[in-house]
C-alpha cells in the first residue's frame, strides 16, 4: 500500500515537473484549426518568453498573423537568463525542419554559434529572417528587422551626457557577458563618449541584466567612486537596480541613470525623476514587422535587406506620449 | 559528536579565514572598502540575504542532506505575495508567503523522509517546479513600487544604528542557534547527520525532524523573498542569482561539511560574511563580476580541502573524535 501510495505521488510530481516544462516552450498556434486554403507556417524563434520585451516582441508576431493571414508559432529555449539558451534555439531550428516551416523568423542567443543550423535552414530551402539580434553571417538570412542596440546605445549615453552637462564621471553597467545586445549598446555608449572630451568611465562591471545583481554592483562601485554622475545600464532592470542603490546611498538626483528597453517600471521612474533617460526598442512592432516581412518574402514580394524598426529616446519629456507614435 | 573546545578551535579557524579576506581587502583598497560605511552596508544590508538562505542550507547539510530549492521558492513566494504588500494588506501578505514556503516546505519533507527520495533530487525537481510556476505566474510583469512602511522593513532603524533587516536576521539567528544547540530537537538534527539508522532505533522521530527542516527552510526562503521585495522595492525573478552556489559555499567555507552531523549557524554567519566580503571587495577592486562565479566556486574547493586538512591536524594533535 506504502509503495502504491509513492508511487502515486512520485507519479503527480512527474507529471507536474513536465506540465510547468511544457508550459515554456509554449506551442500557441494562431489558427489550430486545419483550412482549405494552407496558411503559410511562419515559426518564430526568440530568446525567452520571460523578459517583458520579448512577451511583446511575441503579440506582435501573432497579431501579425492574425492579420495577415499566416499560421505564427512562437518558441523559445526554457533557459531564461540572457545569454543561455542556445543549445535549445539550435534544437528548436533543426525541428522546423522537420516540421517543414515554411519560414523561420530568427532572433539569435548567440550571433555566431546558430550559423550551422542556419546554414542547415538555408540547404533545406527555408528561408531566415533575422530578428533582433544580428546573426554573424549575412548569408544566412534574407532579411533583416529590429533596431540597431548600436544606436541605441549611442543615442541614450548621449541624452545622459547633455543631461549631465556634457562633463562627468560614469559607470557603464553591462548586461550579460557574450550577450550580442551588450556588446552592441556598450559599443555604442563608448563611441558616443569619444565626442566627449569630459566624460570619462570610471569603472564598467556586468550584473548580467539583473535588477538584485545591479543593486549590489552599483552600491558596492559607490564605495570607490563615490562622486560619480552618471550610471550608463545596458537595460532598464539594471537601470532600476541602481536607483535603488543610489536611493540607499542618499544621492538621489545627483547622479543621472540612463536604462533602454523603455518598460513600464522605468517610464514609472522617469515620472518620478528617478531615471533620466531610457530607450524604446519598440518590441511589439519588431515583432509584426519580422512576420510581416516574412510573408512578403514568401508572397515574392519586394523584400528589402533591412527593415529598420525605430527606436526612441525616451526622457520626462515624451514618457506619456512615446507609445502612441508606431 | 564534537566536543565543545573542538568545536571552538573549528570554528575559530574559519573566523581566521574571514580575518584575513578582510585583511587583505582593506590593504589592497583602504579607501574605499575599509570604510564604516563599506563594512556597514556589507554586514548589515547586503549579507543578510545570503546568511538566511545559508541557515537553511546549512540545516539541511547539517542533517546530511540538501535544499537546492530554496531559492526557487523564494522567488514564488515574493512574487505571489507581492501584491498584497503592496495593497497594505500585510497580514494576507505574510500568509500567503508563508504559505507557500511552508507548503513547498512539505513537499520536499515528505519526499525526502517518507518516499526516501535522495535530497539533492528531491530538491531540484522542487525547484523546478516552483521557479517554473513563478515564471507562468509572473509572465513578464513586474510588480513596481511598495509603500514606504512596507520598505521601512529593510531600510528602517528600530534601534539606531542596527537597519531593521539586520535585526530580523539577528532574531533568527538566536531562535536558530537555541532550537539546534540547546534542545532535544537539536541534538536529533546532530544525530540523523551522524548516522540516520541509530538515530532511528534510539527512539528519535526521525521522519518528523527530517520534515521540519524543510518546512523551516521554506520559511526561510519565504522570509528572504519578502525583504528582496522591501529591498528592491519590486517582484523580480532576477533575485534567484547565485543564492543556491552562495549559500551552499557559505555553509562549507563556515565549516559545515556535507558530511553531516557538524557546525552551527555560528559556522554559517562566518561562512557567508566570507562570500559576501570577497564578492563586494571584486566589485571594488573592479575585477569584472563573472570572475566572482569562478572565485566562489575555488573557495568552495578550498573549504573541502581545508576540512581534509583541519582533521589531519586534529588527529595529529592526538584528540579523538568522531568524524563523518
Amino acid at each position: 500500500m506504502k509503495k502504491i501510495f509513492a508511487l502515486l505521488i512520485t507519479l503527480t510530481f512527474l507529471v507536474t515537473t513536465l506540465a510547468a516544462c511544457s508550459g515554456s516552450t509554449s506551442k500557441d498556434a494562431a489558427n489550430p484549426k486545419e483550412e482549405a486554403t494552407k496558411q503559410k507556417e511562419i515559426v518564430v524563434i526568440l530568446k525567452n518568453n520571460t523578459a517583458p520585451f520579448f512577451i511583446s516582441v511575441a503579440e506582435g508576431a501573432k497579431a501579425a498573423g492574425e492579420e495577415l493571414g499566416a499560421n505564427v508559432t512562437v518558441k523559445t529555449p526554457v533557459e531564461t537568463a540572457e545569454g543561455s539558451g542556445n543549445e535549445q534555439q539550435i534544437q528548436l531550428a533543426e525541428e522546423t525542419i522537420v516540421s517543414k516551416a515554411d519560414c523561420v523568423v530568427m532572433c539569435p542567443v548567440d550571433s555566431q554559434a546558430i550559423i550551422p543550423v542556419m546554414k542547415q535552414l538555408k540547404d533545406a530551402n527555408i528561408p531566415v529572417v533575422n530578428l533582433n539580434t544580428r546573426i554573424s553571417d549575412n548569408t544566412m538570412y534574407k532579411t533583416f528587422v529590429g533596431l540597431e542596440n548600436y544606436n541605441q546605445g549611442y543615442d541614450t549615453a548621449k541624452a545622459l551626457f547633455e543631461g549631465m552637462g556634457k562633463k562627468g564621471k560614469i559607470f557603464i553597467i553591462e548586461g550579460s557577458t557574450g550577450a550580442q545586445t551588450s556588446i552592441d549598446r556598450v559599443k555604442g555608449a563608448l563611441a558616443a563618449v569619444e565626442e566627449y572630451p569630459d566624460i570619462q568611465v570610471v569603472a564598467q562591471q556586468s550584473a548580467n541584466y539583473s535588477r538584485a545583481e545591479a543593486m549590489n554592483v552599483v552600491q558596492n562601485l559607490l564605495q570607490s567612486y563615490p562622486d560619480v554622475n552618471g550610471i550608463f545600464c545596458c537595460n532598464d532592470e539594471m537601470a532600476l537596480g541602481s536607483v535603488e542603490a543610489v536611493d540607499a546611498a542618499g544621492k538621489t538626483g545627483s547622479i543621472l541613470i540612463s536604462g533602454q528597453d523603455a518598460n513600464d517600471d522605468a517610464c514609472a521612474a522617469i515620472r518620478e525623476g528617478k531615471i533620466y533617460v531610457t530607450s524604446f526598442g519598440n518590441p511589439y512592432m519588431q515583432g509584426y514587422t519580422s512576420v510581416q516581412a516574412a510573408i512578403d518574402l514568401l508572397g515574392d514580394k519586394e523584400v528589402k535587406d533591412f527593415y529598420e524598426v525605430q527606436t526612441l529616446v525616451v526622457d520626462k519629456k515624451n514618457v506619456d506620449t512615446f507609445k502612441d507614435k508606431k | 559528536m564534537l566536543t565543545k573546545k573542538q568545536n571552538l578551535i573549528d570554528l575559530l579557524s574559519r573566523v581566521a579565514i574571514l580575518v584575513v579576506v578582510v585583511a587583505v581587502l582593506a590593504i589592497i583598497k583602504t579607501e574605499s572598502f575599509w570604510t564604516v560605511e563599506n563594512i556597514r552596508q556589507v554586514v548589515f544590508q547586503q549579507a543578510p540575504y545570503t546568511i538566511l538562505m545559508a541557515f537553511g542550507m546549512s540545516l539541511a547539510i547539517i542533517s546530511k542532506g540538501i535544499d537546492i530549492s530554496m531559492a526557487s521558492v523564494m522567488v514564488l513566494s515574493s512574487y505571489l505575495s507581492a501584491k498584497f504588500f503592496q495593497q497594505g494588506n500585510y497580514i494576507l501578505g505574510i500568509l500567503v508567503a508563508a504559505g507557500i514556503g511552508v507548503g513547498f516546505g512539505i513537499s520536499n519533507g515528505l519526499l525526502i523522509s517518507k518516499i526516501k527520495i535522495e535530497p539533492y533530487i528531491a530538491t531540484f525537481s522542487i525547484d523546478f517546479i516552483a521557479l517554473g510556476l513563478a515564471y507562468v505566474v509572473c509572465n513578464g510583469k513586474y510588480i513596481y513600487g511598495f509603500p514606504a512602511g512596507f520598505r521601512s522593513l529593510t531600510n528602517g532603524s528600530l534601534i539606531f544604528g542596527f537597519p531593521n533587516i539586520a535585526l530580523i536576521t539577528m532574531a533568527v539567528f538566536v531562535l536558530l542557534y537555541i532550537l539546534t544547540r540547546k534542545t532535544t530537537y537539536g541534538r536529533g538534527l546532530y544525530s540523523i547527520g551522524h548516522n540516520k539508522e541509530v538515530a532511528r532505533l534510539s527512539g528519535m522521530k526521525v521522519d518528523q525532524i527530517l520534515l521540519s527542516v524543510y518546512v523551516i527552510n521554506g520559511v526561510l526562503a519565504a522570509l528572504t523573498g519578502v525583504l528582496y521585495l522591501s529591498r528592491l522595492n519590486a517582484a523580480d525573478p532576477s533575485i534567484k542569482g547565485s543564492l543556491t552556489m552562495d549559500s551552499i559555499a557559505a555553509a562549507l567555507i563556515g565549516g559545515i561539511p556535507f558530511g553531516g552531523g557538524k557546525g552551527s549557524v555560528l559556522n554559517t554567519v562566518v561562512g557567508a560574511l566570507i562570500i559576501i566580503f570577497i564578492r563586494n571587495g571584486m566589485n571594488i577592486m573592479n575585477i569584472s563580476t563573472n570572475w566572482q562565479s569562478a572565485v566562489v566556486g575555488f573557495v568552495i574547493l578550498f573549504s573541502i580541502l581545508y576540512e581534509i586538512l583541519l582533521k589531519k591536524l586534529m588527529i595529529a594533535l592526538g584528540k579523538k573524535k568522531e568524524y563523518m
